[in-house]
Parts: structure tokens; C-alpha cells; sequence
């Protein structure tokens, strides 16, 4: 018993050391566990305002960057306002007939406008923490775009605050096609360079081209061709049916200031349907 | 009682310049500086072992809490707090420490604590990355992130030896 002691004491540093680590590697697993990853610290109130406060004086310093894309956008905006109102007069009925099919004019999708306070792009798994939450109408599993393409899935939700997994994110798969032939495949951001992004699973018989457009297929989370990327390099690997591609991401993670989040309207509804019929 | 007050003042201007400013900090993309080990590597040498590894663990956890990676920085920066003693023996000079000796540039000279830091901001460098990665399978990838930010963090926190150096002459 007394060598036990006085073992104990004279290697506390290490016996401290050690329970330290596990104290460590405890709050690792618990908080940071592949999924669950975004622990909710950039999200609580305190820490989250003075991150606000801090963005606020460093958002400054790219206001020129961001009104650029903001003129940009506008004017794509105005553009597909003046087409899609010439293709409105082309198609408009003939005044005897009152029937109109509404299911394309209902609108499902919702985009709520956010600013992004805190972001990483250097860890393997990446979150944007954003200034909206619940009391916005923010819910988890929202899709998150910008102006330029997607951005990430929102993970986790405070009343004032959400954090975004990225598409930085080595466990994030997105469901993409390619704009021209429509295949689709599954694209995942491989931890790498912080531009590009991997696209698996497009059979070798599909026809693909380096500068391709890649689009997003619009199932449910984010809505149908919203812009990824382009083809930046295609691999084809050996004994595989499918190509390797190699996409330059068309978000730049870097600078990220203004996304909107995507609230799909029926997604209640489709996911009770789904869950339904996965029961019976 | 003077030299704790400046010790504290000077660690929360490190956690405030590692949160505020370096934690945006990402050259290439990947590569980002941490400064916050620098609070450890300043004790004093006669610090207790164990006061050593509960500082360590408290400084990580407040860098955690502003990155999202609560537990990742307290590890890695425990696991350099305990092997800090080994890392003072190793690098003694031939005559041994004198008990005015500070773990400082303007005490022991460049050359001392360029190795005392810079081995001990790899070790720190290697095990953060190597569990914010949680796998051996990104081992290149990885390896470079350490060996990159180490040599950016290993420069600013000589400057900033340099810096706080000049100050402490002026008040004399």
C-alpha cells in the first residue's frame, strides 16, 4: 500500500498526464464524432457575438470583393427576369381557355438570406457558422447556397445562429449530374485543395469533357440546377466502370460572406411519405 | 507578484491575437499558424508539472471553444506541456540553468530557444493535426500541414519574442 503511494506520488505528473488525455480524447469522441462533428460552441450565444462582432470589423475589409459579386448577380437576375418574361407572353393561354396547369407555377422553395460569420476551409471536416437560426425559420438539414453555386447542409441550429457542414466536409456526399447528359454521381470533397472536389460514380459509357458544368439534381435539400462546378480533370481508373473526375468547385470557400439558406417547403410531408412507406 | 501579472496579461494577449486574427489566418488553404503553445512554453522553469499540464489543458480548451474542435488543441497542447520538462533538459546549456534563467530569447539566447520552440511547436504541430485528421490514411497531406504551419507558427512566435523583448527594455 505505501509503495502504491508513494508510486502514485512520485509520477502524479504523469498519472495526471494520462487522465488528462482521456478527459481529452472523451470530449473528442463526444463532440466531434463524425456527424455529430459540429459541437455547438460557435453557435452559443456568448461566443457566437463576439465572432459576430470581430466578422463585422473583417467584413470591411472584402466589402468591394462582395458588392462586385453582389452586381454581378443582379444583373444575371435582371437577364433571366427579361427571358423568362418573353417566354411568359409566348406561352400565355388564349383568354377562352381557363384552365392552367399550376404545379410548375407553385413555388417550393423558400431561400432565406444569411451571412456567414465564422467559416474554416483548412480542417478535414469544414462548418460556416451563420447569423440566422430557428427564430429565422432555420431547421438542420437545410441546403445552404451562394450566389456562385452550393455551399453545405445546415448541421446544427441555435435561436440566433446556425453552423453549415461544408462541402469541405470529408463525410458530405452531394447528388450532382452532368449538366449535358444528365448521369449522375455522388461528389465528395476528398480533403484536398479547398477548389476542387471529387466526382465518383459516372459509368464509363457517359460522355464527359473536361470544362463540363456539373449541376446539383434537385433532390429535395437543394433545389435542381444549381451550379457546382466544372470538370477540371477526369481520371479513368483501372478495372472500374466508373471515371474518376476531378471538379473545380464553382464556391469559393475562401471568401464566403453571403448565402442563402434553402428551405424546401414540403420536405415534412415528403419525408413522413418516405418514412411511411419504409415501414410498411 | 510583478512578473505574474505580466505573465497573465501576456497570455491573454496571445489567445486573443490566436483567436481574433490567426484562427482566419489559412495560407494555401491548409496552412495555419497557432501561437496559443507559446502561453506553455513561457512558465517559468520551477513551475510544478502537474500546474503545467492543468494550465495546458485550460488554454486549449479556450481555443476549442472559439473552433469548433472542443478537445483537440487541450490534447495536443497537454502532450506538449508534459514533455516541456524533457525538452528544458535536453536543450540545457553546459554550465546547466541558473536560477535567474527564464525560458526566453533575451535569457538564454536565439539559438537556445529556436530549438527549445521549435521542437517543441512540431510536437504540439504533429499531434493536432494527426487528431483533427483522426486517421493515418491523409498521412502526406498531413504531414505537410505540420511541417508548414510549424515553420509559419515557429516564426511569428519569435517575432513575437522580439517584439515583447524591445518593450521590457524600454520600461527598464
Amino acid at each position: 500500500m505505501r509503495n502504491l503511494l508513494s508510486l502514485l506520488v512520485n509520477y502524479h505528473a504523469f498519472f495526471l498526464f494520462i487522465l488528462l488525455e482521456l478527459l481529452c480524447f472523451g470530449l473528442i469522441t463526444r463532440f466531434n464524432h463524425f456527424q455529430r462533428t459540429a459541437s455547438m460552441h460557435s453557435a452559443n450565444q456568448l461566443v457566437g457575438g463576439i465572432l459576430e462582432r470581430t466578422d463585422a470589423v473583417s467584413y470591411y475589409f472584402s466589402l468591394k470583393s462582395t458588392n462586385n459579386d453582389l452586381v454581378a448577380e443582379n444583373a444575371r437576375l435582371r437577364r433571366q427576369i427579361g427571358n423568362l418574361d418573353s417566354r411568359l407572353k409566348e406561352l400565355s393561354l388564349p383568354d377562352y381557355c381557363d384552365y392552367i396547369d399550376d404545379s410548375t407555377s407553385v413555388r417550393i422553395y423558400n431561400f432565406l438570406p444569411a451571412k456567414v460569420i465564422q467559416s474554416t476551409t483548412n480542417k478535414p471536416n469544414n462548418h460556416l457558422t451563420i447569423n440566422k437560426g430557428s427564430r429565422d425559420g432555420i431547421k438542420t438539414e437545410m441546403g445552404v447556397i451562394s450566389s456562385n453555386g452550393i455551399v453545405g447542409v445546415v448541421q446544427e441550429v441555435s435561436p440566433n445562429f446556425a453552423v453549415v457542414n461544408s462541402v469541405l466536409h470529408k463525410d458530405m456526399k452531394f447528388s450532382v449530374e452532368l449538366k449535358n447528359s444528365n448521369h449522375r454521381g455522388s461528389l465528395n470533397w476528398g480533403v484536398q485543395d479547398l477548389r476542387y472536389a471529387i466526382l465518383e460514380a459516372i459509368p464509363k459509357h457517359a460522355s464527359v469533357e473536361i470544362n463540363d458544368t456539373i449541376i446539383t439534381t434537385g433532390q429535395a435539400i437543394l433545389p435542381a440546377d444549381i451550379v457546382v462546378g466544372t470538370i477540371e480533370d477526369i481520371t479513368i481508373l483501372p478495372g472500374s466502370n466508373f471515371y474518376e473526375i476531378k471538379v473545380r468547385l464553382s464556391t469559393d470557400f475562401s471568401n464566403l460572406e453571403h448565402v442563402y439558406v434553402v428551405d424546401y417547403i414540403y420536405r415534412s410531408e415528403q419525408n413522413e411519405l418516405e418514412a411511411k412507406s419504409e415501414n410498411e | 507578484m510583478n512578473r505574474l501579472v505580466y505573465y497573465i496579461i501576456s497570455a491573454v494577449v496571445i489567445l486573443l491575437v490566436q483567436v481574433l486574427i490567426l484562427n482566419r489566418i489559412e495560407l494555401h488553404g491548409f496552412l495555419s499558424p497557432y501561437i496559443y503553445p507559446l502561453i506553455i512554453l513561457l512558465l517559468p522553469f520551477e513551475t510544478p508539472k502537474a500546474l503545467q499540464l492543468v494550465i495546458a489543458l485550460v488554454v486549449g480548451l479556450i481555443i476549442d471553444i472559439f473552433g469548433n474542435t472542443l478537445g483537440m488543441h487541450a490534447a495536443a497542447l497537454v502532450f506538449m506541456a508534459y514533455l516541456r520538462p524533457f525538452l528544458i533538459y535536453i536543450n540545457r546549456p553546459i554550465s546547466d540553468y541558473e536560477s535567474s534563467d527564464e525560458p526566453t530569447i533575451q535569457s538564454l539566447g536565439f539559438r537556445w530557444f529556436l530549438s527549445y520552440a521549435g521542437i517543441a511547436i512540431l510536437l504540439h504541430h504533429f499531434a493536432y493535426f494527426f487528431i483533427e485528421v483522426f486517421s493515418f490514411s491523409y498521412l502526406i497531406h498531413t504531414l505537410i500541414k505540420v511541417l508548414g504551419s510549424a515553420a509559419i507558427s515557429l516564426f511569428l512566435i519569435i517575432l513575437s519574442q522580439y517584439l515583447f523583448y524591445s518593450r521590457k527594455k524600454a520600461e527598464r
